[in-house]
Parts: C-alpha cells; sequence; structure tokens
C-alpha cells in the first residue's frame, strides 16, 4: 500500500502541492486525474522519490521513504518501475540493450542466453518482439512507450508508475497500452499508479480514480462513485471530456 | 539614513543576489563534486565504462593534441628564434620551447583542447539525458546516475590528460625543431645539447601533476553543468556553453594557484 500524507511541494513562489493526502491500494490500479500543470507528475516523482516533498510523508508498504538513506533507497527502488511521459529510453542503446540493461546492471541475470530470453519474452508480452535490434530513435511514440513498459516490468516491480501513458498517441494505440497496462495487473498483480488527463482512458482501466486539482486531492473513489461525484471541478472536468456514466458522448 | 538606504540598496541588492546564487552554485559543486569521489570508492566498480571513456577523451583526443602541439612549439620556435637572433643565442630557441611546453603550454593547451573536444561533448551528453529524462530513468531502476554517469567520466578525463599533455611535450618539442632546425638555420647539436641541459625531469613532473587536477577540475564542471541543466534543447545549448566557459577559466585561475605551489613544491 503506497499512503501518501499532507504532501507540500513549492518551487520557487509556485505551491504545487498543498496537502496531498491519498492511499493507493496494493494490486489496484489507481488513476490520479487532473488537466495539464496541477503537479501529477510531481505527485508521482514523490512516490518513488524522484523529487522530495517540503513537508509531508510517503509510506510504501509501511516503509518511511524520506527515512531510506542513499543504498537503502535505491535498493527499495527495485520494487518500483516506471514508464515516463517519453519512454526515456537510453538512445545510445538498442531496443534489446535497453530492456536488458537493468538485468544486466543489478546483475539478476549473467547468464547472455538467459538475459536474450528474458528480454525477448518482455518484448513479446508488449508485442514488439520484432522491433528488438532497432534503436529507440526508429520507433514510433506509441512503440516507445511499449519498449519503456517492457523495461519497466523486467526486473518484475511489485508497483508499476505510469506518467501520462496514453497522451499524445491514437486512440488505437492507446487501447492497446491500456490493453497492456490491464493485462500486466491481471499477470502480475502489480501495484498501478497512473497519472493522467485522458478520461476515457482512466474509466478503462481504473480500480480507482482520484482528482488532482489546485495542489489537492478533491475526489477519490471507484469509477463509478466517482463519475457520480458532486464536486464542481470533477463535473466540469467530466463534461469537458465528454464523458456521462463511463460513455463519452459528443 | 531612508535616504541613503534607498541610494545603496538598488545598488547592493543585485550585488549581494548575485553573491549568493553563486555561492549557492559553488557549494552546489562541491557536494556534486563530494559525491561523486564517494561513489568512486563503493561497489559496483565500472572499469568497462572508465575504459571507453578514457578512449573518448584520451585516444580520440590524440590527433587534436598533436596537431594543436606541432604548431604550438613550431610558432613558439619561429617567434623566440627571431627575438633570439639579436643576442645571438638561438642555440637557446630549444630548451625555451621545450621548458614552456613542459612548464606551462602542454598542460594549459592540452586542457584547453580536451575541454573543446571532449568535456563539452559531455555536458550536452549529460544535458540531453537529464531533459529527455534518461537520468531520471536511471534513479528508478535503483542505479546512481552519479556512480553510472559521473564516476567514470571523472577519472578518465583525470588519468588521460597527463598521457595527452605528454604527447603535446614530444609533438611541441618536434614541432620546435622542426622550425628552429630547417627554417632558422640553427645546428642541431648544441640546439638539443641546451635543450638537454636546462629541461629536468621536475619540469615534466610537475606540468603532468598540473594537468591531472585540470582534468579533474574540467570533468567536475562540465559534468556537473550537463548533469543539473534544464529547460530543453535551449537549456542544453547554455549549459555546454556554460562548461566549456568555465572549464577554461577555471584552468587558467588554476594553473596560476597550481604554478605558485609547483614551484615551492620542486625548489625546495
Amino acid at each position: 500500500m503506497i499512503e501518501l500524507i499532507d504532501l507540500h511541494k513549492s518551487f520557487g513562489t509556485q505551491r504545487v502541492l498543498r496537502g496531498v493526502n491519498l492511499t493507493i491500494p496494493d494490486g489496484k490500479i489507481t488513476v490520479i486525474l487532473g488537466p495539464s500543470g496541477t503537479g501529477k507528475t510531481v505527485l508521482l516523482r514523490h512516490i518513488i522519490r524522484l523529487v522530495l516533498p517540503d513537508r509531508g510523508t510517503i509510506r510504501v508498504d509501511g516503509v518511511e521513504m524520506g527515512k531510506l538513506k542513499s543504498q537503502e533507497l535505491n535498493e527499495f527502488r527495485k520494487r518500483f518501475g516506471m514508464l515516463f511521459q517519453q519512454a526515456a529510453l537510453f538512445d545510445s542503446l538498442t531496443v534489446e540493450e535497453n530492456v536488458a540493461f537493468p538485468l544486466v546492471e543489478h546483475f539478476k541475470e549473467r547468464d547472455p542466453v538467459r538475459v536474450a530470453a528474458t528480454v525477448r519474452k518482455k518484448l513479446e508480452l508488449v508485442g514488439l518482439a520484432e522491433a528488438i535490434h532497432k534503436m529507440p530513435s526508429e520507433l514510433s511514440g506509441g512503440m516507445r512507450k511499449r519498449v519503456g513498459l517492457a523495461r519497466a516490468i523486467v526486473l518484475e516491480p511489485k508497483i508499476i508508475l505510469y506518467d501520462e501513458p496514453t497522451t499524445g498517441l491514437d486512440p488505437i494505440t492507446a487501447a492497446a497500452i491500456d490493453n497492456l497496462i490491464l493485462s500486466m495487473q491481471k499477470t502480475f498483480s502489480v501495484t498501478s499508479v497512473i497519472i493522467s488527463h485522458d478520461v476515457v482512458s482512466a474509466f478503462r482501466v481504473a480500480d480507482q480514480v482520484a482528482m488532482l486539482h489546485d495542489g489537492c486531492i478533491v475526489e477519490c473513489g471507484a469509477p463509478k462513485d466517482f463519475q457520480r461525484s458532486d464536486h464542481p471541478v470533477v463535473r466540469e472536468f467530466l463534461k469537458a471530456a465528454h464523458v456521462v456514466n463511463g460513455e463519452v458522448h459528443r | 539614513m531612508e535616504r541613503l538606504l534607498r541610494i545603496v540598496v538598488p545598488v547592493t541588492g543585485p550585488v549581494s543576489e548575485w553573491a549568493s546564487g553563486y555561492a549557492a552554485g559553488l557549494g552546489s559543486w562541491c557536494a556534486f563534486v563530494g559525491e561523486a569521489i564517494a561513489w568512486t570508492f563503493r561497489r559496483p566498480f565500472r572499469l568497462q565504462i572508465i575504459l571507453q571513456q578514457m578512449e573518448f577523451v584520451g585516444v580520440k583526443s590524440t590527433g587534436i593534441v598533436a596537431l594543436t602541439a606541432f604548431f604550438t612549439g613550431a610558432v613558439f620556435a619561429l617567434q623566440a628564434g627571431n627575438i633570439y637572433a639579436l643576442f645571438n643565442v638561438e642555440i637557446m630557441v630549444g630548451a625555451t620551447v621545450a621548458l614552456s611546453l613542459a612548464r606551462e603550454m602542454a598542460p594549459v593547451f592540452a586542457a584547453l583542447m580536451v575541454t573543446a573536444r571532449a568535456c563539452s561533448a559531455m555536458a550536452a551528453e549529460l544535458g540531453t539525458m537529464r531533459v529527455t529524462e534518461q537520468i531520471d530513468a536511471l534513479t528508478t531502476m535503483a542505479i546512481d546516475p552519479i556512480q553510472y554517469l559521473v564516476v567514470p567520466r571523472l577519472w578518465a578525463t583525470t588519468l588521460m590528460l597527463p598521457l595527452l599533455t605528454m604527447v603535446f611535450n614530444v609533438v611541441g618539442c618536434i614541432g620546435g625543431y622542426v622550425v628552429g632546425i630547417y627554417l632558422l638555420g640553427i645546428h642541431d647539436g648544441p640546439y638539443l645539447e641546451r635543450l638537454y641541459y636546462y629541461l629536468d625531469g621536475d619540469d615534466i613532473i610537475g606540468g603532468l601533476v598540473k594537468s591531472a587536477f585540470f582534468g579533474f577540475a574540467i570533468a567536475a564542471v562540465s559534468c556537473y553543468q550537463g548533469f543539473w541543466s534544464q529547460g530543453g534543447a535551449a537549456g542544453v545549448g547554455r549549459a555546454t556553453t556554460r562548461a566549456v566557459v568555465i572549464s577554461a577559466v577555471t584552468v587558467l585561475i588554476l594553473d596560476y594557484f597550481l604554478t605558485t605551489w609547483i614551484l615551492e613544491f620542486f625548489t625546495s
């Protein structure tokens, strides 16, 4: 379980998070919605301690992230996989080397044949086995995200963080990514945290939906409850996305 | 008093802001270097990446360093030869060129060439990795980016710059010899005899020690600038420019203080 308790974060004079409280249950998919520029990425980065809060506590499986020392933190981070918005693939490495990177670096697997087999298996899972020898620059946006996902799951993490997984993708590729997220969930029973402003995608995959507005979580619940929310910001957000009862109406 | 403050504050305000920003930057750089030194002694030791970086910084810079060295030695011999001719001491050209190269020109010029060729590339590469979230990706994979990216570059430059300085010394002397003997018509016997007489091993070692410090400093400055760059492609450009300018200035300032120390150390 991930607990975010009273998180505050400012950059200079800009207050981004103003007391975020959120509990993310184990083995479920939690989607954090919110318009662009509301601090969703900052919030996600706090969970893996890429950013330190000014105030507040982040607890993952009962462990307070802020109290971990450098090497303990690195060890703890092996529980996480993260898919970045632009995939963040190493552009000097091939797809195969990118996916193999965490395995090789952590000496999880020393035998090159086994490494290659594991990489192929993960790439097959995301439907990109044929791109194994390509460079990241030769891939489309959707393909890059799928390779990023293969890399994120290669160490078989317990928690996967997704930063805008469907942003900038066409509806078919976005649906394919959603299906991948669902299949990760079913296959590995991971805890998934997705930040997005794609409402349709959120309702397709989420077990829990939260809304970040003005630096706070203003609504959180199961997708059906979320859609019935009376909160004006939630209503406006859903209305702008033309979502009524989980269906898109235009 | 209020009138005085109204005059003084607009002047002191920006100055103190600049000074505190500069002090904060210096503090952050020191912490960065301290962290890199601490990570040097922690496992895993990334020998393969250090060797790759040594090839990039050292082997691939040899050509440009040799070219610069040849013409530096040549032009220095030409200038010295013309002046020494006034006093009939042309045979001192070789010794002058060799001593100047060993003590000053080889370490400084080699450091400036490596700054231009390799350290600018380091800053640009790390900067691009920062703005495309590749450094964050390393962190999320439980790999310390300072250990993985900075430590190999830092030590590779520190180790390779003395070797490049030695190349600069040798090729620079050849450049001086070619101009001195074949262009100015100085007899090679006395030319070389004076060179051997005046050039000591200490002069060469002092220059090599200096170049190791330069290597460490320029790599630390360039990696820091790249590692913490922000603001997309323009930010990477700014970081690269800053890396080159600060490294070059650092070499020249450091040169003065190291020379003071080396002269004291080697003459005592």
